[in-house]
């Protein structure tokens, strides 16, 4: 089931010592998650109206243009009746003729997941791709200087402006400061970091815009630019790095498209994505990344440091681990497509997942006096598992305990007094522990195995009285909705570096020339109209082949 | 089983996209995606359609789904005095020095005939062998488009009106540099008199303007409500095109290229239509029934 990020925000209604509120495998956060998630979609249906009534934010993959063919009215679709009572139509088998510059084919056409426009147009994943157009002999990244340097009266020409696409965003970054809102020492004003930019828009008149920075970070213009011919810099101290790109490859954290995430405290909380290193140090991790403080009055102090909140490991299509060379998150989905440097590109969905084993703590005592103390319960695999015992009530002597877990692929094993695994049948009760607040010493367990430990502490108290904790130790990784080879679209001379989508929400990937290959997705999908006859695909095909 | 070969057909579905379009008189074309149709959609509050020369460029452009392009950047080469490039009817005129009306004029460059100056990449050349701008094609034009592209625009820029009341007291920074010294007009209810150096200042009503620097020094703060009007060089200047072409024929210009020119006492006329007229007065007569005469 997905876990929802309004859930977090449900949960603020309890005490801050609830476990509803600090576990998200406790039965209070699974059931006001079921809650949640129709209320996220909501949430963010709402964010999209919004976005949808101006031109500037508007959703540009909105359903717009289909292709269609209609059936002939005597068409009659084959039936399933295993349930005699609800007869269901089944869709016919069809193919579609692609035609690329290297080969021509037919191609599958599937029927979309719940057959309605949402599985058809918004949640269905492409498939292929092709390259629709190339740019080369220019370069996103533009200047990198100190505050002090600025003003900056050099023109600037956006890396798309001489194309059909006449240019996008320009990003801004500003790194190295520590306090931006300060108060005026003379007015006693406040004042704020701003960078403002004078030049052409997109739409070729002379026009301004100004961005402001309470801390470190990096924006986006809000308006298309062709060409930027001033920059001025004002309430910045004068060491602060400023740097302008007209596109955002390779330049991690990004910004969350949708967000909707709360803190722990019930703060509303900036939300970026990134790429970092699994356990091994040499493969990739997906990390979900936030401020090292939920407070806004911190960041305003120069706390805007960033953690990684949330880690998985970023698998292949076959489950191998993979070495990313960049992310990019989508507009308007909760997807992020990520490229190798071998020329994969890969889709992941970025929705989190509750646990799968939750029915595995249903024999847990709720509230137990003895519980294991685990500072982390989502690790990566070759992370250790550690934890310890700690006695929170003291209400009964522990006559005897013992520890154990079962693995992912569902193999229990025992753990002795020191921590050893041994045979889950084995007599690994350890009788008359220690008097004190733990039962013994820490314990490390080596994750070997992606998915979901369960670590488990049976208690016999002297008063006869047994009590079993459990907790859920999840090893994560993700794996792509879709992997599609670029190797032969790409040149073989040329390295892949970065991946972004401009503002009218087209892919684009950099190669270390640097060139400039823009994506066009393709999904072979179609929604069956079985009353009308008529059938809805999201491609053109210069052919359609029905078979019924 | 039997299997059937289908063609599909454009089925495009209404979004918010269309809203907006409905608001701003600007439906979606035919088989045309958001980011196109959303560019187009800006492209009404830039550039407003009207019965204007240039409101009818923008207008048909839009209408058409064709787009106004950066085509090729013009920059003078120094040390040149006044230069200009003007784009006007079917010619290309290069100034050397604007404000000299008798001697400044360098080339004029006849660019709608097909055994002259054709293509973009011909008219390029033609500019650079002036020796006057330096003309470079933008990245992604295509040079074999035709010269006539180019609509009427010129490298000289009119501000019709610039305030120069205010903080500045009788030192005042104007917005742009390089003026055209021929077009500087003050309008002041205390600054009657330009002299030519800021050291002829003696009275309060004389003023100086420093056409390179873009700078006015006065002889007394300007009244509230002063301001001054100009032309000045866009020394950058980028020439934009489109594919829509526009003439009018009420143009001397134009005329010659559609009617014989015949001429009586030193006067000229048109006369019977030349082969290009005749195509086209035909072509125009084809798209609704007209006769000549009865």
């Amino acid at each position: 089931m997905n876990k929802s990020r309004s859930t977090t925000e449900l949960t603020q209604i309890f005490p801050s010592w609830a476990k509803v509120r600090s576990s998200d495998q406790s039965t209070g956060y699974l059931f006001l998650n079921a809650l949640a998630e129709p209320l996220e979609k909501a949430t963010l249906q709402l964010e999209k109206m919004k976005k949808n009534q101006f031109l500037p934010t508007v959703n540009l993959d909105e359903i717009d243009q289909t292709y269609v063919v209609q059936l002939p009215a005597t068409t009659v679709f084959n039936t399933n009746t295993s349930d005699p009572t609800n007869p269901v139509e089944i869709a016919p088998t069809v193919q579609g003729l692609v035609i690329t510059n290297t080969s021509s084919g037919y191609l599958p056409i599937v029927t979309a997941s719940n057959n309605d426009i949402e599985s058809f147009w918004y949640m269905s994943i492409p498939d292929r791709v092709d390259i629709d157009m190339m740019v080369s002999g220019q370069n996103d990244v533009m200047l990198s200087q100190t505050a002090d340097q600025f003003p900056y009266e050099t023109t600037l020409t956006h890396h798309l402006a001489s194309y059909q696409e006449g240019g996008g965003r320009f990003w801004i970054q500003m790194a190295g400061g520590v306090q931006y809102v300060n108060k005026d020492p003379v007015t006693q004003d406040l004042t704020r970091g701003q960078i403002t930019l004078t030049g052409t828009t997109r739409k070729g008149t002379v026009d301004t815009e100004t961005l402001v920075f309470a801390w470190d970070s990096k924006q986006w213009t809000k308006k298309d630019w062709r060409r930027i011919t001033d920059i001025e810099v004002y309430n910045v101290e004068p060491g602060v790095e400023v740097s302008v790109n007209s596109a955002d490859f390779a330049n991690g954290p990004y910004w969350a498209f949708y967000q909707t995430r709360y803190s722990e405290n019930g703060n509303k909380v900036d939300e970026f994505w990134d790429l970092g290193t699994s356990a091994d140090n040499i493969h990739s991790s997906l990390d979900r990344v936030g401020y090292i403080t939920d407070e806004w009055q911190q960041l305003v102090l120069g706390f805007s440091d960033m953690t990684p909140i949330e880690r998985w490991d970023l698998l292949d299509a076959n489950g191998n681990s993979i070495i990313a060379a960049d992310l990019a998150i989508q507009p308007f989905t909760d997807r992020t497509w990520i490229v190798t440097k071998d020329k994969q590109l890969l889709c992941y969905d970025l929705t989190d997942q509750t646990i799968q084993s939750f029915q595995e703590l249903d024999t847990a005592t709720p509230g137990a006096d003895t519980q294991k103390d685990i500072e982390n319960t989502k690790i990566l695999l070759g992370d250790d598992i550690t934890f310890s015992t700690c006695r929170y009530r003291f209400l009964n002597d522990v006559a005897q305990y013992r520890l154990w877990y079962k693995d992912p692929n569902g193999n229990s094993y025992g753990l002795d007094a020191k921590g050893n695994p041994v045979s889950f049948t084995s007599n690994f009760w350890v009788i008359n522990p220690p008097i004190g607040r733990s039962l013994g010493n820490e314990i490390t367990i080596p994750s070997s195995i992606r998915g979901e430990y369960v670590l488990g502490l049976d208690v016999l108290y002297s008063d006869n009285s047994v009590q079993t904790d459990k907790v859920i130790v999840e090893v994560r990784s993700k794996e792509p909705l879709v992997q599609i080879n670029l190797s032969t679209l790409l040149p073989t001379n040329e390295t892949i570096e970065g991946i972004d989508f401009d503002s009218d929400q087209r892919m684009w990937i950099k190669t270390t020339v640097p060139s400039y290959y823009r994506i066009n997705l393709h999904t072979d999908v179609m929604l069956v109209d079985f009353v009308n006859k008529v059938i809805y695909f999201k491609e053109s095909y210069p052919d359609i082949k029905v078979t019924i | 089983m039997t299997t059937t070969s289908y063609t599909s057909s454009p089925w495009a579905v209404y979004n918010e996209l269309d809203k907006i379009g409905l608001y701003l008189g600007l439906t979606r074309l035919k088989n045309e995606k958001n980011a196109a149709y959303k560019q187009r959609l800006l492209d009404v509050f830039v550039h407003r359609s009207n019965a204007s020369y240039m409101g009818l460029i923008y207008g048909i452009t839009r209408e058409l789904g064709l787009s106004i392009t950066d085509t090729i950047e013009c920059i003078p080469k120094a040390p040149i005095v006044e230069p200009a490039i003007i784009f006007q009817e079917t010619k290309c005129y290069i100034w050397n020095d604007v404000t000299d009306k008798v001697n400044g004029l360098v080339a004029t460059i006849d660019r709608f005939d097909a055994t002259g100056v054709y293509f973009l990449g011909d008219l390029i050349g033609s500019i650079n062998a002036t020796n006057i701008f330096t003309a470079t094609a933008m990245p992604g034009v295509n040079l074999n488009s035709r010269a006539m592209t180019i609509f009427n625009q010129t490298s000289l820029v009119s501000v019709p009106s610039e305030d120069i009341s205010g903080p500045s007291g009788i030192n005042v920074k104007l917005k742009n540099s390089n003026l055209v010294s021929d077009s500087i007009t003050v309008q002041s209810d205390n600054l009657s008199a330009r002299v030519d150096t800021p050291e002829d200042i003696i009275y309060g009503y004389q003023y100086y303007v420093d056409p390179v620097n873009g700078s006015l020094i006065t002889g007394s703060i300007p009244e509230p409500g002063s301001s001054i009007r100009y032309k000045y060089r866009n020394d950058n200047f980028i020439v934009q095109s489109s594919p829509v072409i526009i003439h009018n024929l009420q143009s001397i210009d134009f005329q010659t290229k559609m009617f014989i020119q015949t001429s009586s006492e030193g006067v000229s006329s048109s006369s019977s239509p030349t082969p290009l007229g005749a195509s086209l007065i035909n072509e125009l007569m084809s798209v609704y029934p007209m006769f000549a005469g009865k």
